[in-house]
């Protein structure tokens, strides 16, 4: 009778099993196997010999900053070419609806003239930061993160201007812009005159 | 004992999907939980202690920055130990420690005589003579015989085929019997 080899019984199918079902030969030699197998999963287990956590941890919340940052400047990206669209397409379209509104009322005249002021200051600053946005602003963290809070304020004035009135919503929205683009004219400022004094010390 | 149960442990679903939205505490917990069996399973493959802490380290990185990947139908202790597994076989294959059997050795291995006797029981100690075969053979058995892998899914970890595995898996075998038959690896009555 022919017995199965080593190989055979260490790697076991359908028709390998049948000839054990019949051969006790080969039985005895698969019952050995199956005891050094049993000797294996009993090997000691081993303890980490130091705490690779702090470094696991650290490892996760650097990616996680590179990640944010990341998202950061595509949004400061997105914010530098939308922004402007966004701010004009609310100074065409919305603004004149709430201007028209506030002027029917005699009340809110006053507040109404603030408005219009505010949105004519912000009209300017908006350009003169236009003037001075470059490259060199992409990797600069507080104006991304202004430039993020201007695009939240941004979406909150949209909505504003979906309902009538509300004028005092909206003194209040385009103040905290204003305040905003003022913050982000002095970061770009700042930046410019170095760029400038790299240039003219590289002349 | 939590040490002792290794990979068998097993995490609440609230865990996993709290590491899932990148809670810190839960990846924590991942960690505490399975980092001594990636460790055991590291060094039985490779037998350096440094190697097997970098390979804990790279394979915990992995977890918590591809975690979000993991679908929720598979053993999540499962899924470590896959990345654990292909780890360490990736580090010693890159430092060229392996080696690997060829085709033609394929058709020399025939054997009949490997198990006629119980000779692993006799032996004094496993882990240092598992110590003493090659990186291969010792990561087929280790992967095989104690973790429980296909020779398909061993054969995929090293980029052969599945015939690769069993080669290497008896001739594993048959250097194991060759240190256990040498007369130091006995155990010698009366001397405990």
């Amino acid at each position: 009778m022919m017995h199965l080899t080593d190989e055979q019984l260490i790697a076991r199918d359908d028709v390998n099993d049948l000839h054990l079902a019949e051969c006790e030969h080969c039985r005895l030699k698969a019952e050995k196997l199956a005891g050094i197998r049993q000797q294996l999963q009993k090997l000691p287990t081993h303890k980490l010999p130091v705490d690779l956590w702090p470094s696991v941890k650290q490892a996760e919340l650097t990616e996680r900053r590179k990640h944010q940052l990341e998202s950061s400047e595509k949004r400061a990206k997105f914010w530098q070419i939308s922004s402007f669209a966004l701010a004009a397409s609310l100074l065409v379209t919305g603004v004149w609806v709430g201007v028209f509104q506030s002027s029917n009322s005699q009340v809110d005249g006053g507040l109404a003239e603030q408005v219009n002021l505010l949105i004519d200051q912000n009209k300017e600053l908006q350009l003169q930061l236009k003037s001075r946005s470059g490259r060199e602003l992409e990797g600069n963290f507080e104006f991304n993160r202004l430039t993020q809070e201007l695009d939240k304020l941004d979406a909150r004035l949209q909505r504003v201007y979906m309902q009538p009135g509300n004028l005092i919503e909206k003194n209040k929205l385009w103040s905290m812009r204003k305040i905003l683009l003022v913050e982000l004219n002095l970061i770009s400022k700042d930046r410019h005159s170095i760029e400038s004094d790299k240039k003219a010390i590289r002349i | 004992m939590a040490d002792s149960k290794g990979f068998s442990q097993q995490l609440p679903k609230a865990v996993i999907k709290a590491a899932k939205n990148g809670e810190i505490d839960a990846l924590e917990l991942i960690y505490r939980t399975y980092s001594d069996a990636a460790y055991t399973l590291a060094l039985r493959i490779c037998r350096e202690p440094s190697l097997a802490q970098d390979v804990v380290q790279d394979v915990f990185i992995k977890v918590m920055k591809s975690i979000h990947s993991f679908r929720e139908e598979g053993a999540f202790a499962g899924w470590i130990r896959r990345i654990v597994s292909n780890e360490t076989i990736n580090r010693i294959r890159r430092q060229n420690h392996l080696q690997l059997v060829n085709d033609e050795q394929i058709s020399n291995l025939a054997s009949e005589s490997l198990f006629e006797q119980e000779w692993l029981m006799a032996t004094r100690d496993l882990d240092s003579m598992l110590g003493k075969l090659t990186e291969s053979a010792r990561a087929v058995l280790v992967l095989h015989e104690i973790e429980g892998y296909s020779h398909k899914e061993i054969g995929d970890m090293f980029e052969k085929s599945e015939s690769f595995s069993k080669v290497t898996l008896s001739r594993a075998y048959k250097a194991l019997k060759k240190l256990a038959d040498k007369p130091s690896s006995k155990i010698v009555s009366g001397n405990k």
